[in-house]
């Protein structure tokens, strides 16, 4: 499987910090990698850099063949890529269905047809007339999901599609991100809840102080010495590790 | 088809407002005809507000970026269409036309450059765009006359200017019907709502602000030219002058900003009240617009279309 999305040595400051510091990963297509770390490490702004909201200070970002480093969102947008927000973003003031119509633009399908089925999907179609500012929290997180599948994209960036939304519809979430992978979407997620992400993604990378500190299955990451002193610092990794020694102690007396 | 089309009315209902409309354009086509022409003429300035806070609304109303300063446009247009019919003997329907498309040439360069700056600093810079504008008016003497101002030959014809102010405004409440019923109309309210998430919708929105700027400066610069000939004089303060920006805002807030018969309920209703307090008590019909102002924000932000709305006596999503 070739890349669909490499991102090499994507550099960002605002003022004296360094958000982003050299980071670089490359993303397979069709995969469903989710991208972790601990509060402020910049998952947040590499998303932004490489969907266009923010321009980089140095590096690129591939995406499909080509350099869109510093390229206006919209033009990124049509190269393939889609974004959700870490805090939803549906324009309140339009319905459901004017939402889904507003990204129809270089929709291959009938646009119609597409929004329908896909709010379908997410039971929102019997909602279309709603505005979106009378969606619940968790309705918004979906509509601005489906919503970004009306783009048709090749990589869809999640910000944290599992903040904020309630299980049940954390499990529709969760259900319809495993059937967009199942379809061969290339997804890349941030997220704090972890075991979801963990069960989720087949590849984790995780970020610290703006830099990638690990990449590999999610069952290496749990064991990675150097990411768990990023969540909980040197003092908490030695308890934590102690408390694992601990269990095995146990499991093994 | 595109399913925006479910923005337009339903069949039954776009007949009913087919039939109002068709019954309201022959009775205004009647007006001249048989009302005294202080009462026409209050009808052309009625037409020419109209105008000018439907055109105000396309960029401020629909696409959120508030303008202090449209009355540039409108002396641009002005002044373009004076000047044409002055030196160079254009005919007058040319002219304004003439002073409509400059404004818009205009607006092209300026939309590029002050659409980059949000709320309050992009309304300032059209402040600052407008009262420049009146400066450049008033001090380029061999061209403009200076504070003199310009006088064409007088019209003297009340029923032509009616008809001319009557067309701008159809023209331009059309427009403003056929953009809110389209997707382009429904990607200028993503970038009004959200604008960063408009972008990441795909939609350009530096191009959508630009074009919707450039139609909303071309028909004030129309009825600017309108306005020249109608009243044969024009002069820096007449044409420029702050206070016809803010008629545009308070006209289409009272009425329901973002809607296309907004403007038009605020044009009416406040060209009937200014008129009335300016014949009994002309020194406080400015301070009446300055209380509407404030009942405006305080009791109705959204204006009479909003309250229809929210009352359920309009869809919410009505926008026209």
């Amino acid at each position: 499987m070739s890349s669909i999305l490499e991102v090499e040595g994507l550099k960002v400051s605002f003022g004296g910090l360094t958000a982003v510091n050299g980071l670089s990963f490359a993303i397979t297509e069709g995969s469903i990698t989710g991208l972790i770390g601990p509060n402020g490490s910049g998952k947040t702004t590499a998303f932004n850099l490489i969907s266009g909201v923010i321009k980089p200070d140095a590096g690129r970002v591939v995406l499909n063949g080509r350099n869109v480093a510093g390229w206006a969102p919209h033009r990124i947008t049509a190269q393939g890529l889609a974004r959700t927000y870490q805090i939803s973003r549906v324009f309140g003031q339009m319905t459901v269905w004017e939402n889904m119509m507003v990204a129809a633009g270089r929709a291959t399908h009938p646009p119609a047809e597409r929004a329908r089925l896909l709010l379908e999907r997410v039971n929102l179609y019997d909602h279309r007339d709603a505005m979106g500012a009378d969606l619940s929290y968790g309705q918004a997180k979906l509509l601005e999901i489906v919503r970004s599948l009306m783009l048709e994209p090749k990589l869809l960036l999640l910000d944290e599609p599992f903040a904020g939304v309630n299980p049940t519809m954390g499990q529709t979430v969760l259900a319809i991100l495993h059937e967009l992978h199942a379809e061969g979407l290339t997804i890349l997620v941030v997220d704090h809840a972890m075991s979801i992400i963990m069960n989720l993604c087949e590849r984790l990378l995780v970020m610290d102080m703006g830099a990638l500190i690990a990449d590999g299955p999610s069952t290496q990451i749990q064991q990675n010495e150097e990411v768990i002193e990023a969540y909980f610092g040197r003092r908490g990794a030695k308890l934590v590790e102690a408390a694992a020694g601990a269990t095995n102690s146990d499991g093994e007396a | 088809m595109i399913a925006v089309s479910s923005l337009r009315p339903t069949t039954t209902r776009g007949a009913i407002g087919l039939a109002v409309g068709v019954a309201i354009l022959a009775a205004l086509a009647v007006v001249p005809f048989v009302l005294p022409s202080y009462r026409t003429a209050l009808f052309v300035l009625t037409f020419m507000y109209i105008t000018l806070a439907s055109s105000w609304n396309i960029i401020s109303g629909y696409t959120g970026y508030v303008s202090f300063g449209h009355a540039a446009f409108f002396g641009l247009g002005a002044y373009s269409a004076a000047l044409l019919m002055i030196r160079l003997s254009v005919h007058w329907i040319l002219a304004c036309i003439a002073g409509g498309l400059l404004a818009a040439v205009v607006a092209v360069p300026l939309g590029f450059i002050l659409l980059r700056l949000r709320g309050p600093y992009f309304a300032i810079s059209m402040l600052g765009l407008s009262a420049a504008l009146q400066i450049v008016a008033s001090s380029w003497t061999p061209m403009t006359r200076g504070g003199s101002g310009l006088s064409l030959p007088p019209t003297l014809n009340l029923v032509e200017s009616y008809f001319a102010m009557a067309l701008s405004m159809l023209v331009v409440l059309f427009v403003s019907y056929l953009i809110i019923t389209s997707r382009y109309g429904l990607r200028l309210i993503a970038i009004r709502e959200d604008e960063g998430a408009a972008e990441s919708m795909g939609i350009n929105t530096t191009a959508h602000k630009v074009s919707a700027f450039v139609i909303s400066a071309f028909f004030p610069g129309l009825v600017g030219g309108v306005y020249a000939w109608y009243l044969a004089y024009i002069d820096p303060t007449s044409v420029f002058r702050p206070i016809l920006s803010i008629d545009m805002i308070i006209m289409s807030m009272f009425g329901g900003a973002g809607t296309v018969f907004g403007p038009v309920i605020g044009g009416v209703v406040l060209t009937a009240i200014a008129e009335a307090f300016w014949a009994r008590l002309p020194e406080l019909h400015q301070a009446v617009f300055g209380v509407l102002v404030i009942i405006i924000v305080l009791f109705m932000p959204g204006g009479v279309m909003n309250l229809l709305r929210t009352r359920g006596l309009l869809p919410r999503n009505w926008r026209i």
